[in-house]
């Protein structure tokens, strides 16, 4: 990555010879950002260059899409820009990602797609496919955001265009997002580790999913995170194949309008809530045995002792329904 | 590959308008992102022109209805000399979300067209070419002073000259001209004039009282009504030729109504103070 850029030569252009980067993901501008950016350039002008090689007589951007863009707005004549050398398509993909991944305004589904030509292009340069801790040092990607890409870039043809048509939209009319894809994709893969037999139907479950999605059944993308806690069931409660696989049947059926919150709690909700309290006894009991060895007894605060006796209470009434 | 307005959700919300516009007013030639003139600093997102003469220029918002680049360049629009209208196009649930924004969108001239979850288009009202813009504020400014009943014929005046500038402006010189005749009558009752002057007409009026003796203290406001009266009696209904023309034809109306008010609460004033009331018929 280093060295791609030699030290440019300051220009002044005017703006429609400016074009965008074909290797910059699309990226997402806050209209409020764009807003304030716009107004402080009314009032002083672009005090930054922007970055832009030459090709043939235009100018392709390498950085300031957002300054440019508000130049275009406001119908500037002519916008200062540092020209550099034409970098390699492997050096332009990974300045674009270097650029950009330092601003966090990522559309994770056309930098996932650009992922693909980095990977081709790397393998093409060094004779090896890259794994995933060079493809982080190179792209600046970290290595979480790489399997999220992952996630993407493993989606059925059909619901890239589903997602791609749904970035078209203004934010606000949007309803699946690349997050809903995600988590969607990471709670299936959950599913079919454990279940493999769920695979020949991920199409029409992820359909169906969808579906509920879009109809309110989902509440939310986060639900998700409580199919991958059905699945895992299994292993983490050691409840029955047949009992999370009922439930599993009822989250993917179409015709049944179960969401994924009414299953977990229908489940495994009291199992999780058990567990969690299981460790949270555990911690105690470790505390109060550490507070006797160490004979702290008498520093114990008041109210937690209060805390406490209710506790002996609870568990006295609890013992005499067994 | 160009690049197309400021955010990126701006091409879904321009097309929808381009689709709209082309239905209302039948196909007339569309810029996408092209500015009007080089000394026009702004690049709307849509802009066409109708009748030959207006320019009507589109602003996407995707967060509000009330795109910052509407004030920023709104002075610079008005100075321009080429009519303009200027409507925004936002979400559908963006405009219910902030009404007050909204309201101070159409108190300022501003069109507003939204779009639904199902890209069904919706013109919420109408935008008026800037030039033409006396906003609310400034005309309550101007009327305050006038008696109840002037006001109430000068806000329907305001009305028409919303929908259109030169039947406002017409209202309006009539309301003048009723109290001109008011004060002529009663001049003629009270025998401040001789009883074979009779009604001849706004302007032969003015020339009479402003040469009366009586009136020689009032002769400023009496000659400014008459030379009011002069300039703006027959606005032009012709069709302009040109955007220039139709530019001086619109700042024509907006400072002849101004004017016009300012003309009735001088003239009034004056006649009051010559023992005469303001009266309309």
């Amino acid at each position: 990555m280093t060295n791609v850029i030699s030290s440019g030569k300051l220009e002044n252009i005017s703006p429609g010879n400016i074009f965008r980067n074909p290797e910059n993901p699309r990226l997402i501008f806050r209209q409020d950002e764009m807003e304030s950016l716009m107004v402080s350039i009314d009032a002083n002008g672009i005090l930054v260059p922007l970055t832009v090689y030459r090709e043939n007589n235009d100018y392709i951007l390498i950085d300031g899409e957002r300054r440019l863009r508000c130049a275009k707005k406001l119908n500037l004549p002519s916008v200062p820009a540092l020209i550099q050398d034409k970098p390699s398509e492997l050096q332009n993909l990974l300045l674009m990602y270097n650029i950009h991944a330092l601003r966090e305004q990522w559309d994770y589904y056309t930098i996932a797609s650009k992922l693909t030509r980095v990977i081709d292009l790397f393998r093409d340069d060094k004779g090896y496919e890259p794994n995933e801790i060079e493809l982080s040092k190179s792209t600046g990607l970290t290595r979480g955001q790489i399997r999220r890409c992952r996630l993407l870039l493993d989606l059925p043809e059909r619901f890239k265009d589903m997602l791609l048509e749904e970035l078209q939209l203004p934010k606000s009319q949007q309803k699946l997002s690349e997050d809903f894809f995600i988590e969607m994709e990471r709670a299936l893969n959950a599913v079919v580790r454990r279940f493999p037999v769920y695979t020949e139907n991920l199409e029409s479950i992820r359909d169906t999913l969808v579906d509920k999605f879009r109809n309110g059944t989902i509440q939310a993308v986060t639900d998700f995170r409580q199919l991958s806690k059905i699945a895992t069931a299994v292993d983490n409660l050691e409840v029955g194949r047949e009992e999370v696989m009922s439930s599993l049947n009822e989250v993917f059926d179409g015709e049944c309008d179960i969401s994924i919150r009414e299953a977990y709690d229908e489940a495994v909700g009291f199992g999780y809530t058990e567990r969690e309290a299981n460790l949270r006894v555990q911690s105690l009991t470790n505390f109060f045995d550490d507070v006797i060895t160490s004979d702290m007894v008498r520093s114990l605060d008041e109210a937690f002792l209060e805390n406490v006796r209710n506790l002996y209470k609870c568990l006295d009434r609890l013992f005499r329904n067994f | 590959m160009t690049i197309s307005g400021l955010t990126s959700g701006a091409e879904y919300l321009r097309d929808a308008a381009q689709e709209f516009f082309n239905g209302m007013y039948g196909n007339p030639k569309m810029f996408l992102d092209e500015p009007l003139h080089k000394d026009l600093s702004w690049t709307p997102a849509l802009r066409f022109t109708i009748h030959k003469q207006i320019n009507i220029f589109v602003e996407v918002s995707e967060t509000s209805p009330y795109p910052e680049v509407l004030s920023l360049k709104s002075n610079a629009v008005r100075n321009f000399q080429e009519p303009i209208s200027i409507y925004s196009i936002c979400p559908e649930d963006v405009k219910i979300a902030k009404k007050d924004v909204v309201k101070e969108l159409e108190l300022n001239g501003f069109g507003l067209i939204t779009v639904d979850s199902n890209k069904q288009v919706e013109l919420v009202f109408r935008a008026i070419p800037l030039i033409q813009i006396i906003p609310r504020s400034e005309f309550n400014s101007e009327i305050r002073g006038l008696s109840k009943i002037i006001r109430q014929r000068v806000s329907e005046a305001f009305v028409d000259y919303n929908d259109n500038p030169v039947n406002g402006v017409k209202s309006l010189t009539e309301i003048l001209e009723g109290v001109v005749t008011s004060a002529w009558k009663q001049c003629l009752k009270k025998g401040y004039l001789e009883n074979r002057r009779r009604n001849f007409g706004v302007a032969t009026n003015l020339d009479t009282l402003y040469n009366n003796d009586r009136f020689q203290n009032i002769r400023g406001p009496i000659g400014g009504v008459r030379g009011y009266y002069g300039q703006y009696r027959h606005l032009s209904h012709h069709w302009p030729k040109n955007k220039k023309q139709a530019y001086k034809k619109y700042a024509d109306c907006r400072h002849a109504f101004i004017d016009g008010i300012k003309q009735i609460q001088q003239f009034s004033t004056a006649i009051r103070s010559v023992g005469l009331s303001v009266r309309l018929h």
